[in-house]
């Protein structure tokens, strides 16, 4: 699939919940959808099998973000969500993906990112009594 | 009468510290808990506060082995941001030091797993096979490992006309070797007692869990990045992804001897292309990094390894989240220990080539 043609069908997908999206070079994608809908999203690349390498956690400021990155060839998406740092709430996709939980883990613990209904929200490698959030900048 | 049996963190068939929790009925494994972290050095956060120049030298101390993965990773990654292309010469260069890695890293996974299985002659054998690359590296970047190889925009040093013929008498040898380390792991009975149809591990669970590497493509999950994602100049030489199904330790241990081959021939069809291309002409000039964001893969001896580099235009990058291989596949290894007797337990393992300073970084 070709990154238009992969925008063109995010967009039929989501409508106004598409919040942005950027093609760069090397057939990466980045795009940015509403807390809550990447779960559909994440669905559409399960039925495409789409390998998850990798999820990323940024810290913005006001807001908390993950980063899904997919490979789904030939392209590599970077599909994007966020919420308030006062209200991390995001919610899980290890039920669609299994490898997720861990990635999910490692967010929750150094970003302090809440992922919501995670089967096992132990810390993964920090340890059990640290209680503070490593990864933020601001 | 259910028994936990506890590998780790300190463990004689672990190289570095680790804990797996075997709970077992009798000889049999019915669970597997892991336990990461005992690694944990806050590299990703380290990063953040150094510059992009210093921070290829802390991703190459990332891991011993794959010390020119993390950095072509992360130099592919930055180099995207800054819209830079590196030379013709610079890519097969930086190509020739990875594959160089590939072999030696395959070698040592091939004598640490006739070390397990109890064959400490061909563990002898094949470690000072592996001595003929690290030599080349050694003449070639100056280093056994952490070859310091790669800067943003290109390569730091070259390689001339006189590091061509000892190479590629050192690759004669190596591949001579490893033909003959091919048909010992193929016909000796007792490597074959302990690695056909030990630690399977299916081509869905494979899939289902997204390993990769040469885990995956024993199982029959075709994922190699130098093929799904071409860069450096993986595009331009002639080389074949191994993938077989069976699925088990055989299985993992000869997709990583074949391999072998391959990298020997990739490294012969760059030599043979480098003659070509001006000499010293390795590096273009990078004189500052935009806001952006990009992705870095290279597929090291274990598998993708993954950088994702998140730049706000100064000196220093917003975010750097490194994925090794071994993060991915660690979360296999119940699945491919469930129904197996205990003692497949230490070689099972290994068949990962786990690297648990890589996945805790």
């Amino acid at each position: 699939m070709e990154a238009e043609e992969f925008i063109e069908k995010l967009k039929e997908l989501l409508g106004r919940n598409l919040l942005e999206y950027h093609i760069g070079r090397r057939n990466r994608v980045f795009v940015k959808v509403k807390n809550g809908y990447h779960r559909d999203v994440v669905s559409w690349f399960q039925e495409m099998q789409a390998h998850l390498s990798v999820i990323s956690s940024v810290d913005l400021g006001d807001e908390l973000e993950l980063v899904y990155h997919f490979e789904i060839r030939p392209l590599e998406v970077g599909l994007k969500t966020s919420a308030s740092k006062a209200k991390p709430h995001i919610e899980t996709i290890s039920d669609i993906y299994p490898s997720a939980a861990w990635y999910e883990r490692e967010a929750m613990e150094m970003m302090g990112i809440v992922v919501v209904n995670h089967p096992d929200p132990r810390h993964l490698f920090l340890p059990d009594d640290y209680t503070e959030f490593p990864l933020r900048r601001y | 009468m259910d028994m936990v049996v506890q590998f780790g963190p300190q463990h004689l068939a672990l190289a570095e510290p680790e804990r797996f929790k075997v709970h077992t009925e009798g000889e049999k494994v019915v669970d597997v808990e892991v336990a990461v972290g005992y690694n944990h050095r806050g590299i990703e956060k380290l990063a953040e506060r150094k510059t992009f120049e210093q921070d290829i030298l802390l991703v190459e101390r990332i891991c011993g082995i794959c010390s020119m993965s993390h950095p072509v990773a992360f130099t592919q990654a930055v180099e995207d941001i800054a819209g830079v292309d590196i030379p013709e010469r610079a890519n097969y260069l930086r190509m020739i030091i990875a594959e160089l890695e590939r072999i030696h890293s395959h070698l040592l996974w091939a004598g640490i797993a006739a070390e397990i299985i109890g064959i400490e002659t061909l563990f002898m054998y094949i470690w000072k096979d592996r001595e003929y690359v690290l030599d080349q590296l050694e003449i070639i970047t100056g280093n056994r490992n952490h070859y310091a190889w790669n800067t943003i925009g290109g390569c730091r040093k070259d390689i001339t006309e006189k590091h061509i013929p000892p190479l590629l008498t050192a690759l004669e040898v190596v591949e001579r070797r490893t033909e003959y380390y091919i048909d010992a792991f193929l016909r000796n009975r007792t490597i074959r007692a302990r690695l056909v149809g030990t630690g399977i591990l299916p081509r869905e669970d494979a899939r289902k869990l997204c390993t990769v590497g040469p885990t995956a493509r024993a199982s029959g999950y075709a994922v190699d990045v130098r093929k799904d994602d071409p860069h450096l100049a993986y595009d331009k030489v002639d080389f074949a992804e191994i993938v077989l199904g069976e699925g088990d330790n055989m299985a993992r241990a000869k997709v990583r001897l074949l391999e072998i081959l391959e990298s020997v021939k990739i490294i012969r069809q760059a030599a043979k292309a480098i003659k070509g291309l001006p000499e010293g002409d390795i590096a273009v000039p990078v004189a500052e990094i935009p806001p952006g964001e990009s992705v870095g893969r290279y597929e090291a001896p274990r598998g993708e390894v993954f950088h994702y580099v998140k730049s706000n235009g100064t000196f220093y990058p917003e975010r750097v989240k490194v994925r090794a291989p071994t993060y991915s596949n660690i979360q296999a290894v119940p699945t491919m220990l469930m129904g197996d007797t205990l003692a497949d337990v230490p070689i099972s393992l290994a068949s990962i080539d786990p690297c648990f300073c890589c996945t805790d970084r």
